[in-house]
């Protein structure tokens, strides 16, 4: 199922897919390993490292 | 103040600030408006007005650090702050806190500056005249 | 993962040690442990999800075994561990879990529970994980479990009308929360974000370069003044000296400009002069507060003297002395004294009050210089008043040439030969105008001055507004980013159940159709919108609530096994009674099937489970077997292996 799962996020806009992948790994990652707290800060880092990252502010520079 | 390196700065309240700046900026300009060369002139000042008046103030609102001990004259300055903090507090041992001989000072300084506002600042007459005065009318 | 073997230490009915391998072979994929009823078959399916989950054993108490607690003496301890092997995915661990019971007053008290769980590398040393829990979910996540790890009891709730368990499998099976919090999280972020870009809005750079502009327009025009005002006060001055020379020139008019020209040059040298009286005033006024100080200095002086001579600071004496005189115990007068005598107490209490060098010398510092502070005072105070005296007589010699020039304009006008009235009144209006001129400038300059402070303030102003923007502009792609990306998830959440629903819809069928007994009439299996399992008969409706307790446990069979297929989860199928319920034909098409659809199969049967199609139809599968003996005299079970004639 997992497969079918990466099929439907090769779908989406191509500078969501990385995004919405990690997310969804993040809440696995917390849903299975039994982990409590914290899934949202997480989530919030993600976005801001891929936001940084479209307005070329992370010194690598520019888009990958 | 022979023992301290000279890192130290000397505090007055943020309120204050502006008083002090006004009465010392470009005083080789304008010598009658900013009648005080420097800050410290300013401070020692206005820690006699405070011993004259024999009041102190402890600083309590948000403090700024103005200069530094280093700007204190050996000839003058310094004997005078020691003067004051042991006719003060008549502890000899005070001599070798210097620390404390400074509090002293920002304290009288805290209370002499609103007179020194008043009289200097608040008359109708250029500051340095006014200071003058006070001089002339002192002897 | 592939459990390789068990080992159970006074775990329930099992006494002491007891040792079971699983089959762990391609072909022969099928473990088998058969005995009566209350042999211990659910015991060791405990032992399993004990071990490797903490599961089924809610008094711990109760799992020790009795004989071996009844063994124990008061205040002994036993052991109770159970030890899984297992592979998975090409690396060898082992899982333990062991407990150490002491015996207190015929009360079990748990010492002290421990899981370790411990990897055999390639190298061949083992290492205990650092997070045995985590790994062990990394593995074979706990919500995950019970449908690999499966109580035949619980089988029939699966399909029962009105049960939403299968909604629950399907959920933590294919993860669905974590697509659920995924998108909740996101838009909760989105909305977050979105308030922040509304609170920090604002114009504020737009006012600030608006503001900007304005003033460098005021500083060019300033400028501009400036540069105007200096062309005309230099015609200005020409002008004058025009007229001057031409006074000069002039019999009638010439002795006057003379003295003119001169009051002019005192004038100008007195204002120099002036200048710098005012600035040695400002020296010493600023020096000369000391003239407050005179009581402050008498007092000061007095403490420092009172204290000399109070012999508390020792005054030229040195302190070396003073330690001489106590050590040879002899007074400054030659008189032995004798320890605890008065003059020795006083001697050393004058040591110890007499501080160090260093306050010797302060004190000899001060007084010295307290002294010059009058002297000080009365120097700049002498000083002050000369100088004021020096200020006062300069301006008003100044006030008296000032009065002589305006003398000498009024005799010019006066004079009417070779035009000196008509001139001289120019002189007046040039004059009055290069007056203006000057203070104007004077003025425009310190316009300038202010200009350029305001532009230095409104550019920090800027900067930091610009700064802000910038925040906002990563806040709000930040809430685009979130926003999209929820509403993504949306999207794929919906698609992605449907799949799911559908894949596991097929796979249960097909299943199904595998294990089912090919007579019963039924047409299709389906998993409706809200997971809901049902069977169509050939007439199109549904026949759950009319199912057998055979058909409903296949059902589930069939459910479960297609739930392990797809979650792409690899772990062995361990079933505690799978059987129970059903018989004859139902069984033999389970007991067929069953062994095909997962890599390892681990199972508890009843004797009669066993003895029935079962046992046909698993054997050829089976790699391992084992009985589960009960001892009616010791009340524990033993686990022998059965082998094959």
């Amino acid at each position: 199922m997992k497969e079918k799962l990466l099929e439907l996020i090769k779908q989406l806009d191509p500078e969501l897919q990385e995004l919405v992948a990690e997310v969804i790994e993040k809440e696995r990652e917390f849903l299975d390993y039994l982990k409590p707290r914290g899934v949202v800060e997480e989530i919030r880092d993600l976005i801001d490292r891929h936001a940084k990252d479209d307005l070329g502010l992370l010194n690598q520079g520019g888009r990958k | 103040m022979s023992s301290v390196k000279g890192s130290d700065r000397v505090s007055i309240e943020e309120n204050v600030h502006d008083i002090y700046k006004s009465l010392s900026e470009k005083s080789a300009q304008n010598p009658e408006s900013a009648p005080f060369l420097l800050m410290k002139d300013v401070f020692m000042w206005a820690v006699v007005i405070g011993v004259k008046n024999g009041k102190r103030r402890p600083l309590t609102e948000v403090k700024r650090e103005i200069f530094r001990w280093d700007q204190f004259s050996q000839d003058l300055d310094v004997p005078a702050l020691r003067a004051i903090a042991i006719a003060e507090t008549g502890d000899v041992e005070l001599l070798l806190r210097e620390d404390e001989i400074l509090r002293i000072a920002e304290e009288f300084a805290n209370e002499g500056i609103k007179q020194i506002k008043k009289e200097l600042l608040d008359q109708p007459a250029k500051a340095l005249w006014n200071l003058v005065d006070i001089v002339r009318y002192q002897q | 993962m592939k459990l390789e073997y068990i080992r159970l230490i006074n775990f329930r009915q099992f006494h002491k040690e007891q040792l079971a391998d699983f089959s762990t072979a391609d072909d022969l994929n099928v473990t088998v442990f058969h005995g009566l009823n209350g042999a211990g078959k659910t015991s060791l399916f405990i032992a399993i999800n004990w071990c490797l989950y903490e599961e089924g054993g809610a008094d711990i108490g109760m799992l020790v075994n009795k004989k071996a607690w009844a063994e124990t003496a008061i205040g002994e301890t036993v052991p109770m561990v159970v030890t899984i092997g297992f592979i998975h995915r090409g690396a060898r661990y082992i899982a333990e879990r062991a407990v150490m019971l002491k015996k207190a007053e015929n009360v079990p008290l748990n010492l002290k529970a421990e899981f370790t769980l411990s990897r055999t590398k390639k190298t061949g040393d083992t290492k205990p994980e650092p997070n045995p829990i985590g790994v062990m979910n990394a593995i074979l996540p706990s919500n995950v479990r019970p449908y690999f790890f499966f109580d035949g009891e619980k089988m029939d709730d699966l399909t029962k009308a009105g049960s939403t368990d299968v909604q629950e499998a399907v959920r933590n099976i294919m993860r669905l929360p974590a697509l659920e919090r995924a998108e909740s999280h996101l838009q909760q972020i989105a909305d977050e974000f979105r308030r922040e870009v509304k609170k920090k809005g604002s114009h504020e750079l737009e006012t600030l370069i608006t503001h900007e502009q304005d003033l460098r327009e005021q500083k060019e025009k300033a400028l501009k003044r400036r540069e105007e005002l200096k062309e005309e006060i230099r015609i200005g001055r020409a002008q004058i000296e025009d007229i001057d020379a031409k006074l000069r020139g002039s019999e009638a008019a010439k002795e006057l400009q003379k003295r003119r020209d001169s009051i002019d040059r005192y004038i100008q040298d007195n204002e120099i002069r002036e200048k710098q009286i005012v600035q040695i005033i400002q020296k010493l006024t600023n020096r000369s507060y000391t003239i407050f100080l005179a009581e402050s200095c008498k007092k000061a002086f007095e403490i420092l003297d009172q204290k000399r001579e109070r012999g508390e600071i020792p005054s030229g004496i040195r302190e070396q002395f003073i330690k001489d005189l106590l050590e040879r115990k002899i007074c400054v007068c030659g008189k032995p004294f004798i320890e605890h005598d008065e003059a020795f107490e006083h001697l050393r209490t004058l040591l110890k009050r007499s501080s160090s060098k260093d306050i010797e010398n302060e004190v000899q510092h001060l007084t010295g210089n307290i002294r010059l502070l009058s002297l000080n005072t009365e120097t700049q105070i002498s000083e002050l008043n000369q100088r004021s005296k020096e200020l006062a007589q300069l301006k008003e010699h100044t006030e008296r040439l000032y009065a002589e020039s305006d003398d000498i304009k009024r005799q010019l006008k006066g004079i009417s030969e070779d035009k000196i009235a008509e001139l001289e009144k120019m002189r007046g209006r040039f004059t009055q105008k290069y007056e203006t001129n000057i203070a104007e400038f004077g003025k425009t300059e310190s316009n300038i001055s202010s200009l350029d402070n305001q532009l230095i303030d409104i550019r920090k102003q800027r900067d930091i507004a610009e700064k802000k923007e910038k925040e906002i502009a990563l806040l709000s792609q930040k809430e685009s980013l979130a926003q999209k990306a929820a509403d993504a998830v949306n999207l794929i959440k919906e698609e992605f159940f449907e799949e799911t629903r559908k894949e596991i819809e097929a796979t249960t069928k097909d299943v199904f159709s595998n294990l089912a007994w090919k007579q019963d009439h039924f047409q299709d299996v389906r998993l409706d919108q809200d997971f809901r399992l049902e069977v169509i008969d050939r007439w199109g409706m549904t026949t759950r609530k009319e199912l057998s307790a055979g058909e409903r446990q296949i059902l589930s069979l069939s459910f479960i096994t297609a739930m392990s297929k797809l979650s792409g989860e690899e772990a062995p199928l361990v079933m505690d009674t799978p059987f129970g319920r059903l018989s004859g034909n139902h069984l033999t098409a389970v007991a067929q099937n069953l062994p095909s659809l997962t890599p390892q199969l681990i199972l508890f049967v009843t004797d009669r489970e066993w003895d029935e199609a079962s046992k046909t139809n698993l054997e050829p599968r089976t790699g391992q077997q084992y009985n589960l003996c009960f001892n009616e005299k010791t009340g524990c079970t033993e686990i022998s292996e059965v082998f094959y004639e």
